[in-house]
This record gives C-alpha cells, sequence and structure tokens, in this order.
C-alpha cells in the first residue's frame, strides 16, 4: 500500500479518562496509531481494553469521559484542539460512524428515511430552518424534503435494502437487526466521508448476517478511497478485512502492525496469547490455551498494563513503562521483555494463504498458556446406549395475542416456536444445538427442563416420561443441572454466592454444616478462591460469575447439565477457561452435556453430535466430525461459511436474508426463502428428513449437497491431516528459523 | 399509526368503564348512614321530617322502586339530556352544569398550560445541565412544588399579587386577569411533578444510542436535545400528563373555593353539603367522563408519538 | 457520568438525611409536644385575638385567640396519625390484591385489575370528596375515603413486580432446584416487592398529610374546633389581610410535612429501588 506523505488520521499519545470515585479510570493512556487514506485498520482488544473509547474520542464523542492528552490529527487539523463547532463540522461529513447494536442505535420515533435524509440535510442545507431540523411537517421546505427523501432511498438501495422506495417510511422496529445496520451504514456514508469508524459493526447480528454487513461495507469504501477503523473483538474478520491492525490491552497499545505479520507472527504476550486462545482449529474437545487472571479493574499508574498476567514479566515491567519496539515497516511491539520470549513454534502460526498448511492453536510450552491435549474421551457407543434424556416429537405453539378482544374476534396468531423435534441425548456425550436468534434453541432448552410445557410431544428423564418442572420429582430434578444463558439474571441479586450455590441443597433439606463443606468442594472445583463465597453477584466478573452458574448446576451431582450459551458474553481468553473447565468437568464427573449456541466454533470445539435449527424446525444433525466436515443441508453449509476466522481462506461467505418471522412462515421449505440451492419444489413441498451416512438432512438434496461438501472439503481434510501431523509430532521450543534479528 | 378500529375498541373499553362509573356515581346515595331520603330532607328543613312527608318524598323520587330500576330511569334521563332536578335550587341539573362547566375547564385547561410551559423547558435544562446549579434550582423548585398544598399557594399568591401588589383580582371570575392567580396555584403542583419526570425520562433519553448517533451526523447539540432526546423522552410524559389531569380536576375543587370561582367544584362542594343528591351524581359523573375522555385522548395520542406501539389491544 | 453519579448521590444522601430529620422532628412533636405546650389548643380567649407573633405566641393567636403554635402541635398528631392509618390501610389492601392478582393470573388477575381501572377512572380526591361528604364530615370519614382511592398504586407496582420476577431466570432456576411454591415465593418474590412499596408509601404519607389538609380544608374532614392544619387554614382565610400567620402557619407546616416525606421516599428510592422511575401519586 502506498504511503502518502501524511496520514488521513493520526491519533497521538491519546489519553481519555473517566472520573470514578476513586480518582479518575484512565481508559485510554497513551495511544498511538494511523490510518491513511483507503486503508483499513482493526482495532482490537478485549473488553476494558480501550478501543470503543479510543474510537468515541476520535469522533468527539467520548463523553462522559474527557481527553486529557495527546492529540488526534484529521487531515492536519488537530481535533482535541479546535472548538466544538468545528469539531462537529467533521463529524458525519468527513467522519462517519456505526455502532455496534442497529436497534439502539437508530431513533425508535423517526421513520427510517428521515434518519437519513437528516444526514444529507446536515451537510448540504447552509442555514436550514427550524422546521426542517424538528421534523414538523408544516414548517418544512417541501421539495428540499422531497430531494432529501429521494436520495434517501438511493442511498437504502446502495446499502442493498430490498423495496427501498416502499421501506423509506419504516420505523426502525419494522427493520431485522441486519437491515436496521445496513440503514446506519447509509447514514454514516451518507456525505461520502473520508474516514468510517465501525465500532463492533456486527456483534449484535447472527453468524449468517455479519458477514453480509462486512461485504457491503468492503463494497461501498472500495472504490470512494473511504478508510475504515475496525472495532472489534474478532480477530477472525481483523484476519480476514483490516490491513493494518492495532491490539488494545488496558487502554494501550500491545502491538500494531500489518494484519499479516501481527497474526502470523505475534511477538507481544498479549498478542500471543489472544491468538492462542481461539478455538478455530484447535483440536476438537482439546484443551485450549489460555491467558491467567482476568482484566484487572483498574490498571496500575505505571508499568506494563499487561504486566499482572504476563508470565514474562519482570519487576521492570511493572515499575518504568515498556519501550516501543520497531519490528521493520510499521510493525511496533510495546514491551520490554521480547528478548525473554521464547520464539514460537514456527509452523503452527503460519497463516494459510502463505502456506499451505492449516494452522493449529498448540504450541509445546507446558506452563498455564499452553495447550496441552487431553486423552480424548471414549465415545458415545463405547458408554452404554441407554439415553438419559429423550424426546419425541417436541412442539410449542405460542399465542401471541394476548388481547381478550382479538381472541373474541378469532383473529388469534400462532407462532411455532418449536416444532417436532425429537433427540436422544446418550449418558457421557455432549449434544451441541446450533441456531440463529429465533431458531427456537432457547424454548427447546425451555421445553427439556420443565420451564415450559409442551403443546406435544413427550420427555424422558432416564427411561421415564416427565412433565414440566412442578410435576418433577426431587429426584428426577436432581438429575438434571442448568446453566442459563445470563448468568447474571438467573443469580438472585440479593444471595452471596454461597446462598447462590446452596440453594439446590437447601432445597433437598441438606443442613448447614453440609451444605457449607459441599459449596466449598463446590467452589473447589471450577476454581474459585474460598472467599469468593461471600461475594454478591455485582462484585463478580462474567467469568467468575460463569464458575458460580456452573457450581450451582452441578451442585446436586447431576448426571446432564443443560447449557444455554455458555460462552457468549465472554472474552475470548475468559471463554477458553470456562470451555477448558467444562471439558475437564465432565471428563471428571462423568456429565451428560446439551449445550447451546449461536456459536457454531463453540459447538464444534466441545459436542459429539449436533442439531442445527432454523425457525423452529431441526435442518440437520449428525456428529459434530461429519456435520462441520460434510455438511449436508445447505443451511449448515452457509452458517459454516459465515465464520471469521483467523486461518480459513478468504473471508466469510454471506447468507442473504434473516431468519424468517415463524408467526407467518415459508411455505415448503422453511429455508427456501435464503437457500442458494433451492429450486421450485423447495418452495411447494416440505422436504422430508433424509439420513446420509451418519447425518439426518431435512433437504430434498441432502445427498447432492452432502457429496458437493465432500468434494470442497477436500483440501480441508487434507489441512487436517497436515494439522494432525503437527499435533503429533513432539513440541519443540524455539525451533527452526528465527526472527529475531 | 392508528386505525379506526383501535379507535372503535378504546371508545368501547372506556364505554364499559363509564357504565360502571355511573352505577357507583349513582349507587354513592345509598352510602349516606340511614335513609336518604330523610336525610335529604332533614337537610332541606333544618328538622327531622314527619314520616308522611318522608314517604311523599320517596314516592315523589322513585325511591321505593328497586335499585335496577331506580338507575335505569337515572340513566335514560340522562341520555336525553336530563340530570333531574336539584333538591336544593330546584333549578334542572342540567342546566346547573352548563352554567358551571366553563369556569372549571378554563380553569384546568389554563393550569394544564402553564404546568406544561414551566415543566418541560425546566426539565430538559434540568437534564442535560445535570449537577450544575440550573439542575439544583429546578429541583428544588420541582420539591417545593410537591409538597405545598395548593390551597395555601392559593393564599400566598392572593396575599403578595392581589392585596399587596394589586396586579390582579382577589376573587372571582371574568375576564383573563382573573384566571391568572389560580391557574398558577392549581398548575404549580402538576409543573413539579412534570418537570421530575421530564427530568427522569430525559436522563434516560441521553444515554440512549441513537443519541450519539445523532451527534455522529455531526447535528447541533439544540437538535439533538430537542428533536431526537425531547420527542422520545416525552412518551412516558404524555400517559402521566393524562393522569395529571385528574389531579387538576380535584385541584380545581379546593382552588373555586380559594378564589370564589363559581364552577363545578364550589358546586359539588355545596350540593355534599346540602345532601343534594342529583348535583352530585351530575357533577360527579360529568367530571369522570371528561376525565375518561382526556385519557382516551392522551392515549391515542401516545400511539402516534410512539410508533412502536402495537395496535392490537390492551398492553399489559 | 461516574462523577456526576458519586455527587449525586452524596447530595441526594444528604437531602435525605434532611428529610429524615424532619421526619423525625415531626414524630417528636407528635408524640411529645401536647404535654409540653402551655395552653389549651381549644380554650378561646376572645380578648386575645388575631395577635401578632410574640413571645407569648410565637405564632399569634387566631380569629378566636388561640394560640397558633399550640394548635400547630396539636395539628401534627392529628395529621400524622392520620396519614399513617391511611397509608397502613392501603398498604395492606393493594398489596394483598397485587400479589393475588401477579402470582394467580388468570381470571382473578383480570378481574382484580379491571376492578382499578374503574377506580382509576374517577379522579382520586373527587372520589374521596364524594365519599367522605356522603358519610358525613368527620375526620373518620376522611380516612377511609382516604384509604379506598388510594391503595391502587400499590396493588399495580406489586402486581407489576411480582410479574417481572416471575420471569426471572433467578425464579426459574429456583423451580428447577424444587423449590416449593411458598418458598419460591417468600424468597424471590416477596423480596422484591417490599422494597417498592416502603418507597412509597414513604411518599405517600406526604400525599395523604395533603389531601387530608385539603379536604378539612373545604370542610369534610376534621371540624372545628380540632386543631387540624387544614381546618386552621380555612378558619383564617378571613383574615389573609389582617392577621397573615394564621393562614401561613399551618401552610409552612403542611409544606414541611409533606417535604420531609419526600424527600426521605427520594433517598429511599435510591438506595433500595434505583430502577424505579419517578412515580406520580395523585392523591
Amino acid at each position: 500500500m502506498a504511503r502518502s506523505s501524511a496520514p488521513l488520521l493520526s491519533v497521538e499519545n491519546l489519553e481519555t479518562q473517566f472520573a470514578d470515585s476513586g480518582g479518575s479510570v484512565r481508559a485510554v493512556d497513551g495511544v498511538t496509531f494511523t490510518v491513511d487514506s483507503g486503508e483499513v485498520v482493526g482495532l482490537v482488544g478485549e473488553s476494558g481494553s480501550g478501543k470503543s473509547v479510543t474510537a468515541r474520542s476520535i469522533i468527539g464523542l467520548e463523553d462522559p469521559g474527557e481527553i486529557v492528552g495527546g492529540s488526534i490529527r484529521f487531515d492536519g487539523t488537530d481535533l482535541t484542539g479546535v472548538e466544538d463547532r468545528i469539531r462537529r463540522q467533521y463529524r458525519g461529513d468527513r467522519i462517519g460512524m456505526v455502532f455496534q447494536d442497529p436497534t439502539a442505535t437508530l431513533n425508535p420515533v423517526f421513520d427510517v428515511g428521515e434518519q437519513i435524509a437528516e444526514a444529507l440535510r446536515t451537510h448540504d442545507v447552509d442555514k436550514p430552518r427550524l422546521g426542517d431540523y424538528m421534523h414538523l411537517p408544516f414548517a418544512t421546505d417541501r421539495s428540499a424534503w422531497a430531494d432529501h427523501r429521494k436520495r434517501a432511498i438511493e442511498l437504502m438501495e446502495q446499502v442493498d435494502i430490498a423495496d427501498a422506495s416502499d421501506r423509506v417510511g419504516d420505523y426502525p422496529h419494522e427493520f431485522s437487526g441486519g437491515m436496521a445496520q445496513r440503514a446506519m451504514l447509509a447514514i454514516a456514508l451518507a456525505s461520502d466521508p473520508d474516514l468510517l469508524i465501525a465500532d463492533e459493526p456486527t456483534t449484535a447480528l447472527d453468524t449468517t448476517t455479519q458477514a453480509t454487513i462486512l461485504d457491503q461495507l468492503d463494497t461501498l469504501v472500495t472504490g470512494h478511497d473511504t478508510a475504515v477503523l475496525l472495532v472489534t473483538h474478532n480477530l477472525g474478520i481483523v484476519a480476514e478485512r483490516c490491513d493494518r491492525v492495532v491490539v488494545l490491552y488496558g487502554g494501550q497499545v500491545m502491538e500494531r502492525g500489518p494484519t499479516e505479520q501481527v497474526l502470523t507472527d505475534p511477538e507481544h504476550p498479549y498478542t500471543r496469547g489472544l491468538l492462542e486462545c481461539l478455538i478455530d482449529d484447535s483440536e476438537r474437545q482439546s484443551k485450549l490455551a489460555t491467558i491467567d487472571g482476568t482484566v484487572p479493574e483498574r490498571f496500575a499508574e505505571t508499568g506494563c498494563p499487561f504486566a499482572s498476567r504476563c508470565e514474562y514479566a519482570t519487576d521492570d515491567c511493572h515499575d518504568t513503562d515498556p519501550p516501543v519496539v520497531d519490528r521493520g515497516p510499521d510493525h511496533e511491539i510495546v514491551c520490554g521483555e521480547l528478548e525473554a520470549i521464547p520464539e514460537r513454534d514456527d509452523g503452527s502460526m503460519e497463516r494459510h494463504g502463505e502456506t499451505n498448511d492449516q494452522t493449529v492453536m498448540a504450541d509445546g510450552r507446558s506452563d498455564s498458556t499452553t495447550a496441552d491435549t487431553t486423552a480424548p474421551r471414549a465415545s458415545p457407543d463405547e458408554q452404554g446406549t441407554e439415553p438419559i434424556i429423550a424426546a419425541t416429537n417436541l412442539s410449542k405453539r405460542f399465542e401471541t395475542t394476548d388481547s381478550w378482544y382479538e381472541r373474541l374476534r378469532g383473529n388469534q396468531q400462532y407462532l411455532d416456536a418449536v416444532e417436532d423435534v425429537s433427540l436422544a441425548v446418550n449418558r457421557g456425550e455432549t449434544l451441541g444445538i446450533v441456531g440463529e436468534s429465533a431458531s427456537g434453541k432457547s424454548t427447546l432448552v425451555d421445553l427439556l427442563l420443565g420451564l415450559e410445557t409442551p403443546t406435544t410431544g413427550q420427555i424422558e428423564l432416564a427411561g421415564e416420561p416427565v412433565g414440566v418442572v412442578d410435576d418433577r420429582s426431587t429426584d428426577q430434578l436432581a438429575q438434571v443441572g442448568v446453566v442459563f444463558q445470563h448468568t447474571r439474571g438467573s443469580i438472585n441479586p440479593r444471595a452471596t454466592v454461597e446462598d447462590a450455590i446452596a440453594e439446590p441443597l437447601r432445597e433437598q433439606g441438606w443442613d448447614a454444616d453440609r451444605r457449607t463443606e459441599r459449596v466449598e468442594k463446590l467452589l473447589e472445583l471450577v476454581n474459585l478462591a474460598p472467599h469468593h463465597a461471600d461475594r454478591r453477584r455485582h462484585e463478580l466478573s462474567g467469568g467468575q460469575l460463569q464458575r458460580v452458574a456452573i457450581a450451582r448446576a452441578l451442585a446436586l451431582e447431576p448426571q446432564l447439565v443443560v447449557l444455554d450459551e455458555p460462552v457468549s458474553a465472554l472474552d475470548v481468553s475468559i471463554r477458553a477457561k470456562i470451555l477448558n473447565l467444562l471439558q475437564e468437568l465432565q471428563d471428571r464427573l462423568g456429565l451428560t452435556y446439551i449445550v447451546v449456541s449461536h456459536n457454531l466454533s463453540v459447538i464444534g470445539h466441545i459436542a459429539d453430535r449436533a442439531l442445527v435449527m432454523y425457525a423452529g424446525q431441526i435442518m440437520e444433525r449428525g456428529p459434530t466430525e461429519t456435520l462441520f466436515e460434510r455438511p449436508s443441508h445447505p443451511y449448515t453449509a452457509s452458517l459454516l461459511e459465515a465464520i471469521s476466522s483467523v486461518t480459513s481462506d478468504g473471508p466469510a461467505e454471506p447468507l442473504p436474508g434473516s431468519v424468517p418471522s415463524a408467526v407467518d412462515p415459508p411455505s415448503g421449505c422453511r429455508f427456501h426463502t435464503r437457500c442458494p440451492a433451492a429450486e421450485p419444489k423447495c418452495e411447494r413441498e416440505e422436504p422430508p428428513i433424509e439420513q446420509v451416512d451418519e447425518t439426518q438432512s431435512r433437504c430434498h438434496f441432502a445427498c447432492e449437497i452432502a457429496a458437493d461438501s465432500v468434494q470442497s472439503a477436500e483440501s480441508v481434510t487434507d489441512a487436517d491431516r497436515h494439522a494432525d501431523e503437527h499435533q503429533s509430532a513432539p513440541p519443540t521450543i524455539g525451533s527452526n528459523h528465527s526472527k529475531n534479528p | 399509526m392508528i386505525s379506526a378500529e383501535y379507535i372503535a375498541y378504546r371508545i368501547g373499553t372506556s364505554s364499559l368503564v363509564l357504565v360502571c362509573v355511573s352505577v357507583l356515581t349513582f349507587g354513592m346515595m345509598y352510602l349516606t348512614p340511614g335513609d336518604p331520603a330523610r336525610a335529604i330532607l332533614y337537610h332541606q328543613t333544618g328538622q327531622q321530617p314527619s314520616a308522611e312527608a318522608v314517604t311523599a318524598f320517596r314516592e315523589e323520587h322513585g325511591f321505593n322502586e328497586p335499585f335496577p330500576v331506580q338507575y335505569w330511569n337515572w340513566i335514560t334521563d340522562i341520555f336525553r339530556g336530563d340530570f333531574g332536578t336539584s333538591f336544593r335550587t330546584n333549578r334542572p341539573v342540567a342546566t346547573m352544569i352548563v352554567d358551571a362547566i366553563p369556569a372549571t375547564l378554563e380553569l384546568a385547561i389554563a393550569a394544564m398550560v402553564v404546568a406544561l410551559v414551566v415543566a418541560i423547558p425546566t426539565g430538559v435544562a434540568s437534564a442535560v445541565y445535570r449537577g450544575t446549579w440550573i439542575d439544583q434550582a429546578s429541583q428544588l423548585f420541582a420539591l417545593a412544588g410537591v409538597s405545598m398544598p395548593n390551597f395555601w399557594l392559593g393564599y400566598l399568591l392572593i396575599i403578595v399579587f392581589a392585596l399587596h401588589l394589586g396586579l390582579f383580582p382577589v376573587s372571582g371570575t371574568g375576564g383573563l386577569s382573573y384566571l391568572v392567580l389560580p391557574a398558577i396555584a392549581l398548575g404549580t403542583g402538576m409543573a413539579a411533578i412534570v418537570t421530575r419526570l421530564v427530568r427522569t425520562s430525559m436522563l434516560d433519553v441521553l444515554d440512549a444510542e441513537y443519541v450519539d448517533t445523532a451527534r455522529s451526523k455531526g447535528l447541533t447539540e439544540r437538535i439533538v436535545i430537542y428533536k431526537h432526546a425531547l420527542r422520545n423522552a416525552l412518551i412516558p410524559v404524555i400517559t402521566v400528563v393524562g393522569l395529571q389531569f385528574g389531579f387538576v380536576l380535584s385541584g380545581a375543587v379546593v382552588i373555586e373555593i380559594v378564589f370564589q370561582r363559581p364552577g363545578l367544584g364550589m358546586m359539588l362542594v355545596d350540593a355534599i353539603f346540602a345532601r343534594d343528591f342529583p348535583v352530585v351524581q351530575g357533577v360527579v359523573l360529568v367530571i369522570s367522563v371528561l376525565f375518561i375522555v382526556t385519557n382516551l385522548l392522551v392515549d391515542l395520542s401516545y400511539r402516534v408519538l410512539d410508533p412502536r406501539v402495537e395496535l392490537g389491544g390492551e398492553n399489559a | 457520568m461516574v462523577g456526576n453519579s458519586a455527587v449525586a448521590e452524596l447530595r441526594s444522601n444528604r437531602l435525605t438525611l434532611v428529610g429524615a430529620i424532619i421526619v423525625g422532628i415531626l414524630g417528636f412533636v407528635a408524640i411529645v409536644g401536647p404535654t409540653v405546650v402551655p395552653y389549651d389548643p381549644t380554650a378561646q380567649d376572645l380578648s386575645n385575638r388575631l395577635q401578632p407573633p410574640s413571645l407569648a405566641h410565637p405564632l399569634g393567636t387566631d380569629q378566636l385567640g388561640r394560640d397558633v403554635t399550640t394548635r400547630l402541635v396539636y395539628g401534627t398528631r392529628v395529621s400524622l396519625g392520620i396519614a399513617i392509618a391511611v397509608t397502613t390501610i392501603r398498604v395492606v389492601i393493594g398489596t394483598i390484591v397485587g400479589l393475588v392478582a401477579g402470582y394467580a393470573g388468570g381470571w382473578v388477575d383480570e378481574l382484580f385489575m379491571r376492578l382499578v381501572d374503574i377506580q382509576l377512572a374517577f379522579p382520586g380526591l373527587v372520589l374521596a370528596l364524594v365519599v367522605a361528604g356522603i358519610l358525613g364530615p368527620s375526620l373518620r370519614n376522611v380516612m377511609i375515603a382516604l384509604a379506598i382511592v388510594g391503595w391502587t398504586t400499590y396493588a399495580r407496582v406489586v402486581r407489576g413486580s411480582v410479574l417481572s420476577r416471575k420471569k426471572r431466570r433467578y425464579v426459574d432456576a429456583a423451580r428447577l432446584f424444587g423449590t416449593p411454591r411458598r418458598r419460591l415465593f417468600k424468597r424471590h418474590l416477596l423480596p422484591g416487592v417490599i422494597n417498592p412499596v416502603i418507597v412509597i408509601a414513604t411518599l405517600n404519607l406526604g400525599t395523604v398529610v395533603l389531601a387530608t389538609a385539603g379536604l378539612s380544608f373545604i370542610g369534610l374532614g376534621a371540624q372545628p374546633p380540632t386543631p387540624e392544619w387544614g381546618t386552621m387554614l380555612a378558619g383564617g382565610r378571613e383574615y389573609v389581610r389582617s392577621a397573615w400567620w394564621i393562614v401561613n402557619a399551618p401552610g409552612v407546616a403542611i409544606m414541611l410535612t409533606v417535604l420531609g416525606f419526600n424527600l426521605l421516599g427520594d433517598g429511599l428510592r435510591d438506595i433500595l429501588d434505583p430502577k424505579q422511575q419517578a412515580r406520580v401519586e395523585e392523591v
């Protein structure tokens, strides 16, 4: 990439602080980086890294924080030094911004067209009349209004919103998440800015929509020479979309450089740790690498913020600010102990694009940040085949009209959240349930737990039919443990950790002494310290809460544990730890798991068998390996292609459209509206469930799809073989060619 | 965003409520300890009525009929515009109400206007300049306003502005000058409540992400606040304004006494003391209808203002 | 934000303290006051009527020569007594209805909530006025009337709280541990109900003081010569020009009382029920 003399954006030593009762929190603590015209720069970090605050500081939305130091030069002007009026002129006109949650970023009381038109109007009209601004019909310049409306429709068409002229008058709540994010893109790009800041633009969206939005973003900025600052926690997205990357931790830059170099040959211990935590291509059910400790709430005033978690940290790291080490063009690492850090096991980190190897996230060090594979568990068939839980023809229909008046008029509407689902989980195995939002996976969990009454169907627990929770015996209840999705909400805010964990024990009539004893044991089991027992839920981090929830689920020694999105709210480094913990517990206690997740990598990593749900139905099921390598349903294939990964070829493949409304599902095959392989037949006939090898698929063309995916997976399996070879080869430390000069 | 069907539905439910309200209103008479007829006559004459007089009175006013029949006669008469005749003045209640209603409505509406004109800017300023002296002053005003009995405030206003400064008349009805002090006395309490509500609601909204989106477009802070934030912040306020109309109607009773304005309130209080049941029933019914209709209108406007509200019937 | 909220908390705590002190003093005056004041609240002394404030009569005397200070002190007892009684009745009725409606759901809920709707179709004070008036003017009847019109707020808040808590995941979790209904109710649903009720009740004490004074002012509540603030105000209204203290002394007393309860209630809300928005009371 040709570098002009001055970068478009140059952030230097930026410091943004927030006032707090205990002093000021240094959210951004001396961040420096540049963005050139037409370039895509990734700003990555976990929560608390200061990446969002950095992005917001650039556009002047740091409030209630305050920029206390450094400069933000945009096209030659220092934005921190100018008055608000000037700063505002850059917003929207030359710098556009896209935020995380599209359902919250659009104003609910104005139609989408108005919100796009407003972005045009702001910089078009010199002295807009009050009426134009206040959106009062009687005081508006009609012709200008119509003109802006027309251009809003054009913009909506540009971002691929179908029937733009019909939808221009829709309100944000009538848009799906993906659509709303497109509208947001239209707003941000309305005045053709030089820089687009995208703050986690796809995090709140379904996997299949994520790639669409990112593609859209790519298309829109290329050709306009628009630079993009992409803020994300997802290294896969960075790998696929960014030219350069800036890694943040504790409000400071840890490493920055060209994406390829940083991701294939990370030098900073934090960057390395982050990459190693990824599930992407690690051996299924292997132990994942982790980073010790958790992100502290406050960082020390001096020294490297990562020092407290860094295995190579010396006293110097804690006391003095680390030096910036130059590693060739544009690649800088902020670390004082680089010499002490061993070379990475070379082959494992090569990117796929350069060598023909598929990479594996594992290297052979035996300390805490390394992965060591545990012996694979016995396969399900070796463990006896009596299912611990089985459901037959389970369906759940909700009434969506709750007004007696509508009911009287016969305007009854139904929502089939779960339709005709049968499943059986054998002892000791892990069943994964995958689906996007509105797929029915959460309702299915509630049905299995007995929290919802099934409309039809039957559930058997250990061979005995069971009803809803209130009808289950204490023994039956004790057989099933559960970790709910939003852990914070599943623990009573008034309860201490001890109370929370002891709650099931108390209900089963354990006396106080036995309870205390058991709680101690459980805390130890989930690697929590005894002093955590007295904390309440607001005093715990996300990872700690998850451990508490797991401990509570295990209190009564259940055989089956249902885990609903157990790691979706967690940072990468914490996620790896929880997944490791779950596997370890399964091995030690012989547990059976049902894991629900929208994240295919998680299911792929942890599950023996998986169900793929779409619009309330099972689309495909089978052993995870087969399912992921040779999907026989186009939906599964699409889901797999939509994953952004550090190691995959090329960008994620988008899937158009969104999950259809369950109130009015499509005819025939539910997926036909989005299916790349759909034929007229799919619209007419609902496909039967077909057996293809080890998997079952609800597709008319299951066999063909499976055959296709075998072909296309050829290379992948090849790569896997390579990976396996790496895996089995004895790990070498600091071997092969050194990149250090 | 509002269908004729929904309006019909809301009118339907409101009518149902109204029927219940009218039954209760009519039945209130029987709360009187002892025999209502005897009580009425006692109040009229000031002495224990004779048994014959009571019987005759009962006969004349249909008190001997069963309650449903009495109610039916009363309500069907009302539909014909006949609210009965006052026991005390012997004038038709309908005429009395028609005479008294303008003074009360005028007062109530003026008070609401005063309240909203004061409360919305104050609440917005309080939220926008949170923690500054502006916020503290407006919160102090709100606290004092909520705590101050409106009848006392009425006297304070009379003492200062009518007696000492001579700017406004002390009491009575007439032109606009007669309305100023009562409207302020009545509107202050509501202004205080609405100020607090606007502030809370505005603080919530200012935290919303769409406010940052608006800023990211380069809009001026004024437009961000008055177009994007206020419009959303007013949604919860609207409902409360409807409920507050009841507060204002109740308050009007007291304020009319303070300022000696002959309106529904004074009429109601006089009638209560005189056991003049036709008047009491008529006035209570009219006030309830006013209140129900206001809330119906508020509910409908709420749905226009907030496009998210689904038009499917009652919202839990 | 962080800084502002800390400042706000400090300030609200200080205001809460002021509220608590006001309420404390009022309570003290109500209990001890009548035994300390030297005058009889109802003894007329026509030779001493309309005396301006002096050492002997710090707040002057009224149109019948009674010591205004003494009557204010006795009035505190009346006002607080009624406020506490009415609020207690409201809390009990409203909470029971709300709990039953929220927990039982179905037609029971429907029935209770329609009852609340009908109740709310009357402007509160007008209803209280009519009920009290027809029952006959007396403090007891004012209490009954105010209790009848005020319970609905509690019913709605309690019901809402129960309903929202029923949907919480920790309640689901408890059900999965086999927690019996009664304990579920006691441990997870009830505690969530208590805090908002305490907050509303505190604020309500103030509004009841206002409403009682208002009804007495009209002449429907306490009857002369009972030393009640609203009645005192009504008695002094002929003399606003010559003897301003007769009207303003009870006016200030009412305002301080209501202010005290409001400050305390707001503070309690910040502490006990931070998410609850400013609730608006009608009566």
